[in-house]
């Protein structure tokens, strides 16, 4: 650095500047506190030059802040600390006291090693308030976070879609394939309902299945994955169940499903449902297998009449 | 830009270069944790954006996804980027030796291998600029990823370059599981100030 200015000149600047800078010794003694940081901390130059900063901010990670300053002096080379990994290294108030949505100033910290003009090992510290980057970040995690979510959910029903269950029983399967366990899959498609749209009209149909799904899910348990695989038909994964599991769980849905009947406007829906069941067992080559088991079991259900559970047997 | 490659001597001269600056780096890094530092014979080599990935992967062995990357910048007279790559045991043996012992949270082992990371990348790179003379500055360090494969920790997407040099070292501590591959990527526009430094290292012997 060269500067036709003269040190008054430099002060100012350094004094000045939006950023946090403070010079310590090894023993972390201060030798520079800049207005940056006498503005944020409400602790001034005057009081804290000469002075060790522990003792201003005992609530410094002191023996953390220790290793750094003097690893930094050994190596002789600058160091950072990021806001993602430590969001701050001194607790400041944040520059929102209106808009808010934080708690403290984000801080970004570099470490810059020198020598004194006696030739003494210093470290200076800079550092920078990153609050905004941090908040924008966040809410584009946030947003994310949400887009996934909306992307795996029926938007009419709210619970998982087909592609979502799909992965989901992917997965299932090849954890069960690999460590054993038990695993069974549940079809469920409502009985005539092309005759309740027919009948009331689609805005019925929906409420419908609405209803329906809220009342298996709660029944059903916070592991297991109720999906619209289609149209009137659902899918619900049953982790950690067998068919004698799933056969309970299964009639229970179905007489749930039989003596609740749908409201919409004056009209009373009765309904009923048909439901196949399958199991995972060895040698099952994949879980589009464990669903074309289920399926089946469930055309079969179908076939005999309707209003009724039936397990898949190899035959079918 | 077409750039001229190293020529066999100037080639010799890197090697020799980067050797003694991994070897203080190995050294301070040693003093710096009171431990012994192995390091292998760094090796040197030129990458086509094509090949750049299997490259690395080949030179680390790299299979399998439980890899933890941090990527940090240099710039000045020689620009490029380093990658350092740890395996599934991270750094975790570094905790106590870096003054984290006392936390155990997440957050305390990714900014540990931020740490460890820019020790490594700026002692070894400031051995090499010094040598030659050069001028060399660093962005911070961030974090690509943790439990991932290599390749995506690398960025695998268009590039806009041709050739890199590639520099590789692989630290270990003498005792313990910790081990961590250091890949130093220079750009093709900082091959003429290499160059040029190189020329007059050799020229100062």
């Amino acid at each position: 650095m060269t500067a036709a200015l003269g040190d008054n000149s430099l002060g100012f600047i350094i004094d000045r500047v939006d950023v946090g800078i403070l010079v310590v010794t090894e023993n972390l003694e201060v030798v520079l506190w800049n207005r940056f940081m006498e503005a944020n901390s409400k602790v001034t130059a005057e009081t804290i030059v000469g002075t060790n900063l522990l003792e201003s901010f005992p609530d410094l990670p002191g023996k953390w802040l220790e290793k750094k300053v003097r690893s930094v002096q050994l190596l002789n080379n600058f160091a950072f600390t990021s806001w993602q990994q430590r969001p701050y290294l001194f607790h400041f108030k944040h520059h929102r006291p209106i808009t808010g949505g934080v708690t403290h100033m984000y801080q970004n910290c570099t470490f810059i090693p020198f020598e004194g003009s006696e030739g003494e090992s210093l470290v200076c510290i800079t550092l920078f308030d990153v609050t905004d980057t941090a908040i924008s970040q966040r809410e584009v995690q946030q947003a994310h976070a949400d887009l996934e979510e909306l992307s795996n959910r029926d938007p009419l029903t709210g619970v998982y879609n087909r592609r979502f269950m799909e992965t989901e029983l992917n997965k299932e399967f090849k954890r069960v394939r690999r460590h054993g366990g038990k695993l069974s899959v549940l079809f469920l498609d409502l009985d005539f309902f092309k005759k309740v749209n027919d009948t009331y009209g689609h805005q019925a149909g929906d409420q419908v299945l609405i209803e329906v799904t809220q009342r298996i899910n709660e029944i059903a348990r916070v592991t297991d994955c109720l999906a619209r695989y289609g149209g009137e038909e659902f899918a619900i994964i049953l982790p950690e169940t067998d068919t004698s599991g799933g056969l309970i769980f299964a009639n229970r849905v179905r007489e749930l499903i039989e003596k609740t009947p749908v409201y919409y406007e004056e009209h009373v829906i009765a309904l009923t449902a048909s439901l196949g069941l399958s199991e995972y067992y060895d040698g099952l080559e994949s879980h589009d297998a464990l669903l074309d088991q289920s399926d089946k079991a469930l055309y079969v259900a179908k076939k005999q009449g309707r209003n009724r559970v039936v397990c898949y047997l190899p035959d079918m | 830009m077409k750039i001229e490659p190293l020529n066999e001597e100037e080639n010799e001269i890197l090697q020799e270069v980067i050797n003694i600056g991994m070897g203080q780096a190995g050294a301070s890094l040693a003093k710096l944790l009171d431990v012994f530092v192995n390091l292998s014979v760094p090796r040197v080599s030129w990458v086509s954006d094509v090949d750049f990935v299997d490259q690395v992967e080949k030179l680390v062995e790299g299979h399998g996804n439980s890899w933890a990357g941090v990527r940090q910048a240099f710039y000045n007279q020689l620009e490029g980027e380093a990658f350092a790559i740890y395996g599934a045991n991270g750094c975790q043996q570094l905790a106590g030796l870096m003054g984290y012992a006392d936390d155990d949270e997440d957050d305390a082992e990714e900014e540990l291998l931020l740490d460890v990371t820019n020790i490594l990348v700026g002692a070894c790179l400031v051995g090499v600029a010094k040598q030659i003379g050069k001028k060399l500055d660093f962005a911070a360090p961030t974090l690509v990823g943790i439990g991932k494969p290599i390749e995506d920790l690398l960025y695998r997407r268009e590039r806009e370059w041709d050739q890199c040099l590639l520099i590789e070292v692989n630290f270990c501590l003498e005792e313990g599981d910790f081990s961590c591959h250091l890949v130093m990527l220079m750009s093709e526009a900082s091959i003429e100030q290499l160059r040029s430094g190189l020329i007059e290292f050799m020229e100062s012997y």
